[in-house]
């Protein structure tokens, strides 16, 4: 039996899907959701096999609710999206299915087909969803929000809030004045994300956002203490020393 | 049909080409078109001025050819200006063939005697050898005329494509239509009565450039017929109240200038919230205006949200394209949360 979760914010679309579905006798639909923030508790409670994922929601995007369920198994996604043309650029580029609305029921069954062969360990094609994710974060400069999951609820934190940023290995911590939260992702991708005239990355494992950078003390050999204004307090390292004196002069 | 530099060019080059002949046959001295009439050739031509007079042509409109696609480079049409600098090169380079002429050795050169300035200079024969020039110009010009209407043309039925777009937004079309798929199948009369709203929003868009303003009356039809569809696609997640003084029914107003202001609250306010937004429409009369506002309960203007900016900036162009200075827009957001947008249009004085 497959398991879906269906993610759209209008009714309608849903039961369309829901509609489409029932000549499937093998799928059995165990959710639905219809925001971003209740699709990312939906989605992780049930574990779903696949899930058809609504592109343009209030809140939380289709997109940012797969970067919030990053550290979870991935399910197979089909986008469903109404219109977003460059959306659909990405969808093509990394080989990841999706379904135009209104969905056509024959290109509905392909899409479903696809997913099963796909869940059946036959990829027809190798989608990239997480490069997808990565590069619609990339493709916006300017503020971005990261989607963080605490104690089962998705906090969103606009990055004016984070102080620095703080990698350990697969994950990073972000740090705002007050709160820290996990997020999974490696500290080179997300550096790619961030606006490069607001942060700047000071050590293999640490961003600062620059506004939040209260003193700068050479600690000799190449190397600075970066004092924050919340009072944490980060060591450069001698290979990001040019980007500090940068910053100093 | 576009006229191409490169057939302008050619179109030119024929005439060229045939007033040469045309000149050559008629008693001017026979000239080779290629190579230029060498001192034999010349020699061998009857003596005269006429035969000078068309080598004299045959050098400028070279010359002037030569020019031509320098000054098309530039991809409007000629203007007056452009067409008398053309003119005024071709007289000139004219003369400066006959001073090259009049100069002994390049005369022996070219196989012909020194030219009296009387004839060379004669208005007469410059301004004749000119016309044919001056009917090519005029032509393509004329040509080029007609390519900037049909730009213009185009250009129009492409704002009006944007106006469509601002005021029914694809996604709204889209996501419309996958309603009505998922009707059809469940209760036909939905489908029936969500098709029949979609139409009178769209011919209202579509007409909105023949008639830009329609009774308010009409307005609030239309209002209804999107906050109809809005209900079919979301349910209870909003709620729309309007409350307009029945008086001001006979207003004008801007076609479909509710439709985005709803639009955007809605998107604004459920964004925030859980639980249904809900939106209010007033009009009421404020001396010689019509007051409209929208007002949501979102979170207000705490939230930056740029196509909201966007949405905003259309509608205050359409009102200050609309009604010069005398109509309004502002953008209220008390601490407490929600937002309103205030439109102040003149009673009765729309530009129809």
């Amino acid at each position: 039996m497959i398991r879906v979760v269906i993610v759209d914010d209008e009714g309608p679309s849903r039961e369309r899907v829901r509609g489409l579905l029932t000549r499937h006798p093998g799928i059995e639909i165990v959710g639905e959701a219809d925001d971003g923030s209740s699709a990312v508790e939906r989605i992780s409670e049930l574990g779903p096999d696949l899930v058809f994922l609504d592109v343009q929601m209030p809140g939380l995007s289709g997109f940012e609710v797969l970067e919030a369920l990053a550290d979870e198994v991935p399910p197979a996604v089909v986008f469903v999206t109404a219109y977003d043309e460059y959306a659909i650029q990405a969808f093509d580029r990394h080989a990841v299915d999706y379904l135009l609305k209104p969905i056509v029921p024959a290109r509905f069954e392909q899409a479903v087909e696809r997913a099963l062969e796909r869940l059946a360990g036959r990829p027809a094609s190798d989608p990239d969803v997480r490069k997808l994710i990565e590069e619609r974060m990339i493709g916006r400069p300017g503020p971005r929000r990261f989607a963080a999951r605490v104690g089962g609820k998705i906090r969103l934190i606009a990055d004016d809030l984070v102080e620095w940023i703080e990698g350990a290995g697969n994950y990073v911590r972000l740090h705002t004045a007050t709160e820290r939260f996990p997020i999974r992702a490696a500290i080179k991708d997300l550096e790619r994300t961030l606006d490069s005239a607001r942060f700047a990355r000071i050590h293999r494992s640490a961003i600062v956002r620059l506004t939040a950078i209260h003193t700068v003390e050479p600690a000799g050999d190449g190397e600075y203490l970066v004092v924050l204004r919340s009072g944490a307090r980060i060591r450069s390292s001698r290979r990001y020393g040019p980007v500090l004196r940068g910053l100093i002069r | 049909m576009r006229i191409s530099r490169a057939s302008a060019y050619g179109v030119f080059a024929a005439l060229f080409v045939g007033a040469v002949i045309y000149l050559s046959w008629h008693g001017h001295g026979s000239v080779s078109l290629w190579p230029p009439p060498g001192p034999t050739m010349l020699r061998r031509s009857a003596p005269g001025l006429s035969k000078e007079l068309t080598l004299l042509t045959w050098w400028a409109w070279l010359l002037a050819l030569l020019a031509m696609p320098v000054f098309w480079r530039l991809s409007r049409p000629p203007s007056s200006r452009t067409l008398s600098i053309l003119l005024g090169a071709f007289v000139l380079v004219g003369a400066l063939v006959s001073l090259v002429t009049s100069d002994l050795a390049t005369a022996r050169w070219l196989g012909a005697v020194q030219l009296p300035w009387a004839v060379t200079l004669d208005p007469r024969r410059i301004a004749l050898e000119a016309v044919p020039f001056i009917v090519v110009a005029l032509v393509v010009h004329l040509l080029r005329a007609r390519d900037a209407e049909n730009a213009l043309r185009a250009q129009a039925a492409e704002s009006r494509l944007q106006a469509l777009t601002a005021q029914l937004q694809p996604h709204f079309l889209f996501n419309t239509l996958q309603a009505i798929s998922t009707a059809l199948n469940r209760d036909p009369m939905v489908a029936d009565r969500m098709v029949a709203g979609l139409a009178a929003l769209l011919r209202s868009a579509l007409d909105g450039s023949k008639s830009p303003v329609v009774g308010l009356d009409r307005e609030l039809e239309l209002l209804a017929a999107y906050v109809g569809i809005m209900r079919e696609r979301f349910g209870d997640r909003v709620s729309v109240s309007v409350d307009v003084d029945p008086s001001l029914v006979t207003a004008t107003v801007p076609v479909l200038v509710l439709q985005p202001l709803v639009e955007n609250a809605f998107r604004h306010a459920v964004e925030a919230r859980e639980g249904a937004a809900s939106i209010s429409v007033k009009g009421r009369r404020n001396g010689a205006h019509l007051v409209l506002t929208v007002s949501d309960d979102g979170p207000g203007a705490a939230s930056g949200d740029s196509a909201r900016g966007t949405g905003l900036a259309n509608t205050s162009e359409r009102l200050a394209a609309l009604y010069r200075g005398n109509a309004a827009l502002e953008v209220s957001s008390p601490i407490g949360g929600g937002m309103t947008v205030e439109l102040r249009i003149p009673l009765g004085q729309a530009r129809a």
